[in-house]
């Protein structure tokens, strides 16, 4: 289909992504070479091909980032160092994340309560600013509307939003005490508070912070984001 | 994307947007491929959404972005309804290539069904209801839903059919994916290592290809390249495994799409490097609802 012209992939909606989760580049060429009973002479066109280029990795260092929060000031990731870390991408045009910050939904108090724990929680736009969900004015309406008191952190060029894999709103990240990238993916198996089928909610990022609290493996490093 | 969308859409702040628009944006109906229902019928049914020119919804599963488009039937006791099965989807690729497997226009999710024989006692017309969901998009997204149900009369054994809507189904069955084997010649080869599987398809006769894969916990795709020649074509999937257990394989389960001259189908694979050559590709079997 015809590649969509829009800037970023849903500026309000919830589906944005700012960031390239991908990089045209690289399926190994070996893959190809010799692969079918087709010789290489009768290629007729150039080869189609991308991979993702994501340098977030978990069970490595994550990568360190420096942004401005919604007030103009600077926010580094090493300002956290030797704490345990949540990012959130967010974006206020979300409907996922309206629902979640909405009463009852999973965020209206997760944010809180884990900062009494002493956990860092840093939510991250990355929005072109000219696009609603990028402009400061709605992201700070709607965090006084729902009583969001959280480091808002602007990444307008999407840069850490490609360096991290982020592809949804909300997508979750969780970072341990030494730095290391534990958590990626859902905050939980409930888009729009509705679990399918008849399963409970399973909160990912609660999870993964049990496990790191109990000292053990991160039983559930890895889940689809939604959004 | 429509300049008149975008504008339509920034003129309103997000906090505001009305929360009834997903479900404006996508309407659905419930149809039968019959008008009557005799007893031990076999008989399909077709949830209709027709989604708002420029918006699109999803697939079964949505790629990077989205959540997956789902019907809910009910249905009299006793009648088994299989699962829906979608139309083969299109990739949709956003900037920062955030890749989703969407529909757009109008699409029909086929069930399989079939009646009881006999009939309970004291029922003379069947009610069927379906419940859908889907997040509805172009710039912006809407949660969305619909209900809509249908009411067959049933015909007594050994009454002619009744056949309904035979373009309608036609048409849908012929946009849902087929099974493996009817690609005639097409192979499937698993290369490198088991972290990082790459599956090569290689269809004769095509011009193009386009692997939408299912969800899987175990085996994500992360990146295909895909190679026309004069004769063929070739797709190569790489992917990431991750075993959850000692002796696990790789296992694609997904859709091929196919262009050749006579026009563009889809077929279902499910391969792993244990069985490249003997992907499954069997219709959903029904059950009961």
């Amino acid at each position: 289909m015809k590649r969509a012209s829009r800037v970023f992939a849903h500026p309000f909606g919830g589906l944005w992504v700012a960031g390239a989760a991908f990089a045209l580049f690289s399926v190994p060429a070996w893959a190809l070479q010799d692969a079918g009973q087709e010789k290489k002479e009768d290629k007729k066109e150039e080869v189609k091909k991308e991979e993702k280029a994501v340098k977030a990795e978990i069970g490595k260092p994550a990568p360190p980032f420096e942004l401005k929060d919604v007030d103009g000031k600077t926010v580094k990731l090493a300002d956290s160092k030797g704490k345990t870390v949540v990012i959130e991408w967010f974006n206020p045009s979300c409907p996922f994340c309206v629902q979640a910050y909405s009463e009852g939904g999973a965020l209206k108090k997760l944010p809180e309560e884990l900062k009494a724990k002493g956990i860092v929680w840093l939510s991250v736009v990355s929005e072109k600013p000219q696009n609603p969900g990028g402009k400061v004015e709605n992201i700070k309406t709607f965090m006084e509307k729902n009583g969001l008191a959280v480091s808002m952190l602007l990444d307008p060029d999407g840069k850490v939003g490609k360096t991290y894999g982020a592809k949804t709103t909300p997508h979750m990240f969780v970072i341990d005490a030494k730095g290391t990238l534990v958590y990626q993916g859902a905050l939980d198996n409930a888009p729009f508070g509705k679990v399918e089928g008849d399963g409970e909610r399973i909160g990912y990022v609660e999870a993964a912070l049990a496990d790191l609290e109990a000292k053990r493996k991160v039983e559930r490093a890895e889940t689809k984001s939604y959004g | 994307m429509p300049a008149l969308l975008l504008l339509a859409a920034t003129a309103l702040p997000a906090q505001i947007l009305p929360d009834d628009r997903g479900d404006r944006l996508v309407k659905v109906e419930l149809l039968a491929d019959r008008a009557a229902i005799r007893p031990g019928e076999s008989f399909s049914l077709g949830v209709r959404l027709r989604i708002e020119p420029k918006w699109h919804i999803y697939w079964e599963h949505h790629g990077d972005s989205g959540i997956p488009t789902r019907a809910e039937l009910e249905s009299p006791p006793g009648f088994e309804v299989g699962p829906p099965r979608f139309p083969g989807p299109e990739r949709d690729v956003a900037e920062g290539d955030i890749v989703s497997y969407i529909h757009h226009g109008e699409i029909v999710l086929v069930l399989d069904a079939k009646a009881p024989d006999p009939i309970p006692p004291g029922l003379e017309r069947a009610s069927f209801a379906v419940d859908a969901s889907w997040l509805v998009c172009t710039e912006a997204c809407f949660a969305g839903s619909g209900h809509a149900e249908l009411e067959l009369p049933i015909a007594a054994a050994g009454s002619a059919p009744a056949p309904a809507n035979a373009k309608l189904f036609t048409e849908a069955r012929a946009r849902l994916p087929k099974p493996w084997a009817e690609l005639r010649g097409a192979t499937i080869e698993w290369r490198g290592d088991a972290r990082a599987p790459i599956a090569v398809f290689t269809v004769p006769g095509a011009s193009d290809l386009e692997l939408f894969p299912l969800a899987s916990e175990s085996t994500t795709l992360v990146g295909r390249a895909i190679e026309p020649m004069k004769s063929a074509c070739r797709l190569a999937a790489t992917l990431r495994f991750k075993s959850s257990a000692p002796g696990d394989a790789p296992r694609l389960e997904g859709v091929l799409r196919v262009r050749q001259e006579q026009g563009e189908a889809f077929y279902r694979l499910d391969t792993s490097p244990n069985r490249p050559a003997d992907p499954a590709g069997s219709n959903p079997t029904p059950k009961g609802s």
